[in-house]
């Protein structure tokens, strides 16, 4: 006979299963429901969209999301309120093995760095590898800071004025989902063409298997430390392709930044335009200074956040950029080499300058009301709203910056291009032609 | 007749009692009751003071048990700085007097003074190992490499200079700072305050320690190239006669020399160090106290306050500037010195580091230089950018004042705030801001890009050359 004791502790054991179970069962339906809710027909609701940068930027981070980068939740539902992170998901640790794998290829690259001479061309690897580190260290910090920053996006962006018409509230939202996917269908084709260029021109004679030698290729400062095995290859590309992607992704990132914000200034402009050149009420002033204010305030913010990522990006593109262009000087063995190579170059440098120009599009915004004041008839302009308004326009400096040692503007892109120049002039007669496609020892045992 | 005198007076006393209204009498009676009990009361306390004297005095003398008020700083930056300057003092800089007291009035400095001696003798024996150095490298064929002895220590020497005359004008800077730091809107809680004084004495460690760390791995460097170079039986007599060449190019060995050549050569090296983490320092007290007016109005952000509230906050961001200004002209000649020094130093080093390294200690003690070399520079430059930083963020804050609560305070404060330039400056000649980072890595770059065109890969191993090449 079990004594009563015993009794109520199994009794207690019990009733906490029991909670557990109804939790679990619970869970169960309210997955099941969800799902039978996406399996519904959609209505005419559900394709139209609302203009929110929000549900903009949704595709783009779940493909980031499959690539190991900004593990937030809830990045598909119809609310900002949905969105949340936390660190017991599975999506956080994924992004932490990435990072940890990318940690050991770059010890793996610098290794082998090291054991050749250090130069302006052979430190590419570890530059390659240290920024995408930093860049995806910075994302996953950034999913922390996501859902606050939306909810702060989503506020301000209610108290735009609104949309004329469907078609211009469904604008910005396809503008930012076709340069996504333009350009990330473009780094996957010069990916492709990379491949096919290695592929292609393998011209080294004793070569055994093909696909052993591509992965071979691929991942070679792993296979310097540890002998050749099929898994480790596949393991090698795949680390590869994850960073090939992080790399173009940082900048595909801050375009979408760049468009969402500027577009906030330019429907602020857009109302001020309408109603310039009458002589409206002081409380008019008032809302537009005060929605122009938290708009800048939005952007300081968004730029506290992603201001190390807009550095670690303008720094590797102005190194690649010198690079591939010393590497122009190189003769090409093949078509195929040829074809990849200027893809990739053109490839870079539009996309390193689009970066750059849609992002120094929000300063160029945020400069406009000054033009539209100056626009004001003479009896509405002395009030004191409007002067403040002209003041504060006038003196401020409104810009993404790279963590702060330089404003995005349109000027830096001839800075830029000048020092590509500089750089370049210097490193041309330091440069040999280096045959980076002979069948070095190492590929071959 | 003695008693005609005192009886007359008391008569007149009378007469005076008399003349006065009763109400006057009365006040009379009260102020008298009050003085007497008032000095009652004082006799009391004088009494009581005495008894508990003779008290503590009797009692057995138990080693001072330090309460918690001891340990509670109250955020000014005296208090933060104090060991930073005992460390100072103790390599011959800042012969100030009181530094680690609780109040900036115990300052004190005086030419009579043992520090100040010592600082003066010190200075004088670095005056001769100059003139040493500069001997040696006039007598030898002169390039961008074998100055660099000269230049370390000259600059030496002229923070040596600037440091004894930033001494003397210590405690009124000190007393100032006092002033103004009394105005400020004080912390709530002990986290804030204790905030600053903590990160001057992590930066403050960490800076020693790495600098420590690297003196003792260029020790270890040079004792393998001097047994690799015997020149002698002895190494010790090896190691001296590497490390102090240009004191043995003039005279023959002898142990005090070389002891004094030792001594002078580590003095140097925390002086060289010293130098960045002043500056370091410095910003981080002034980018605190821009800080703590920030933080209160952040904590009145978009509120409606009285024109009062703002008119003190300008007068308070204004007394921070003009601080600002203060300590720059009494640290920008130091400030300039270690810049430049920077640079140059960053510049040979990255040369050098085309060298082939004739062993793994000569690597190890290289590298590791270089990178302190090039973190500490990039300390310094964003630490005393923090300064120019956090005067700015008063400007975000001005923006958010709603409409009702405009008024003309508000508009001059903000005016004041956009035109002013507030920045430590090396001498006037620049400003310390986030920019000037920019600029100075791109200096490197185009300076390393030209000099690499004329380097030549010179053989470490050769026992003629300088220990410093």
């Amino acid at each position: 006979m079990p004594t009563t004791g015993e009794r109520t502790r199994s009794k207690r054991w019990i009733l906490r299963w029991k909670g557990h179970a109804r939790k679990w069962l619970l869970q169960i339906k309210r997955s099941n429901l969800q799902w039978r809710t996406a399996q519904e027909r959609g209505t005419r609701k559900s394709f139209i969209h609302k203009g929110s940068f929000h549900e903009a930027v949704a595709p783009v981070l779940a493909v980031a999301q499959c690539f190991c980068l900004m593990p937030v939740l809830g990045i598909g539902g119809s609310s900002v309120r949905s969105l949340h992170f936390t660190r017991k998901s599975w999506r956080f640790w994924y992004s932490c093995l990435y990072l940890c794998s990318t940690t050991l290829d770059l010890m793996f690259s610098i290794r082998k760095v090291s054991h050749g001479g250090l130069d302006v061309r052979s430190v590419e690897p570890i530059v390659f590898h240290v920024s995408i580190l930093i860049a995806s260290w910075h994302f996953l910090h950034l999913a922390n800071l996501w859902p606050g920053l939306m909810r702060h996006w989503a506020a301000v962006e209610k108290r735009l004025p609104r949309y004329g018409s469907y078609m211009e509230r469904s604008h910005p939202v396809r503008r930012i989902r076709l340069v996504a996917f333009l350009l990330l269908s473009l780094s996957l084709m010069e990916h492709l063409l990379s491949i096919i260029a290695v592929v292609y021109y393998d011209f080294c004679p004793r070569r055994r298997d093909p696909v052993e030698s591509y992965l071979r290729g691929t991942s070679l400062h792993l296979f310097e430390v540890f002998a050749y095995s099929n898994w480790l290859g596949w393991l090698g590309k795949l680390q590869n392709v994850l960073l090939t992607f992080g790399w173009s992704y940082m900048d595909i990132f801050l375009m979408i930044i760049g468009m969402g914000l500027s577009e906030m200034l330019a429907r602020l402009n857009r109302s001020l335009k309408r109603h310039v050149r009458h002589p409206m009420p002081e409380e008019y002033w008032t809302w537009s200074r005060t929605l122009y204010r938290s708009i800048v305030e939005l952007i300081r913010e968004v730029d506290d956040a992603i201001s190390g990522i807009m550095l670690i990006s303008f720094g590797s593109n102005l190194y690649f950029i010198c690079l591939q262009l010393l590497k122009s000087i190189n003769t090409m063995p093949s078509s195929a080499h040829a074809v990849y190579f200027y893809f990739s170059l053109c490839f870079l440098l539009s996309r390193s300058s689009m970066v750059l120009l849609l992002v120094s599009t929000i300063n160029d915004r945020a400069r406009e009301p000054l033009q539209l004041l100056r626009l004001i008839p003479s009896e509405a302009y002395h009030q004191p709203e409007v002067t403040r308004f002209a003041a504060e326009l006038a003196s401020d400096q409104v810009a993404l910056t790279g963590a702060k040692f330089f404003n995005v503007t349109r000027r830096l892109f001839l800075a830029m291009a000048g020092t590509v120049a500089t750089y370049e002039l210097v490193l041309i007669q330091f440069h040999e032609d280096k045959k980076s496609w002979t069948c070095s020892v190492e590929t071959f045992d | 007749m003695k008693f005609l005198p005192k009886l007359e007076r008391r008569l007149c006393r009378l007469k005076k009692k008399m003349s006065r209204s009763p109400l006057m009498r009365k006040l009379d009676l009260i102020h008298e009751s009050a003085r007497k009990k008032a000095f009652q009361d004082s006799c009391d306390a004088y009494k009581t003071q005495i008894e508990m004297e003779y008290v503590v005095r009797n009692q057995p003398t138990k080693p001072s048990r330090s309460n918690k008020e001891v340990f509670l700083s109250d955020g000014s930056f005296h208090q933060a700085v104090g060991r930073v300057l005992l460390i100072a003092e103790f390599f011959a800089m800042m012969p100030v007097k009181g530094v680690t007291g609780k109040h900036p009035s115990k300052l004190s400095f005086s030419w009579r003074n043992i520090r100040t001696c010592f600082c003066v003798a010190f200075i004088a024996s670095s005056l001769v190992n100059f003139s040493l150095s500069l001997f040696k490298v006039l007598n030898n064929p002169i390039s961008f490499n074998s100055i660099k002895p000269l230049i370390f220590r000259s600059s030496v020497l002229l923070v040596l200079l600037v440091s004894l005359n930033l001494a003397r004008h210590w405690p009124q800077l000190m007393m100032y700072w006092h002033s103004v730091e009394q105005d400020l809107p004080q912390y709530k809680s002990q986290a804030g305050r204790v905030k600053m004084g903590h990160t001057i004495s992590m930066v403050m460690l960490v800076g020693m320690m790495l600098s420590l760390a690297e003196h003792i791995l260029s020790m270890v460097s040079a004792i393998n190239y001097a047994s690799y170079c015997n020149r002698t039986a002895d190494p010790i007599q090896n190691y001296f006669i590497r490390t102090n060449d240009e004191i043995f190019f003039v005279t023959s060995y002898s142990t005090p020399l070389a002891i004094w050549g030792k001594f002078q050569n580590v003095y140097a090296t925390f002086i060289w160090n010293y130098m960045d983490m002043f500056v370091m320092i410095v910003s981080i007290g002034l980018a605190s106290k821009f800080r703590q007016l920030n933080d209160d109005l952040r904590n009145f952000k978009g509120m409606n306050m009285a024109p009062s509230y703002w008119s003190e906050r300008r007068i308070q961001y204004r007394n921070i500037c003009i601080l600002c200004e203060r300590m720059d002209n009494a640290i920008s000649l130091i400030t300039m010195v270690s810049f430049s020094n920077n640079l140059y130093f960053i510049c040979v080093q990255l040369l050098r580091s085309l060298n082939t390294m004739p062993s793994v200690a000569h690597a190890v003690y290289f590298y590791f230089s270089l990178i302190f070399l090039i973190g500490r520079t990039l300390a310094v430059s964003l630490y005393s950018a923090s300064v120019h930083d956090e005067s700015r963020l008063t400007l975000r804050y001005l923006r958010c004042v709603p409409k009702e609560s405009w008024c003309p305070e508000v508009k001059r404060f903000t005016e004041e705030v956009i035109s002013d330039e507030v920045a430590l400056t090396g001498l006037k000649f620049f400003h310390l801001t986030r920019k000037l980072v920019l600029s100075v890595a791109g200096t490197i770059v185009t300076y390393e890009l030209v000099l690499i065109q004329f380097h030549e890969d010179n053989d470490l191993w050769d026992c003629d050359q300088s220990y410093y090449s």
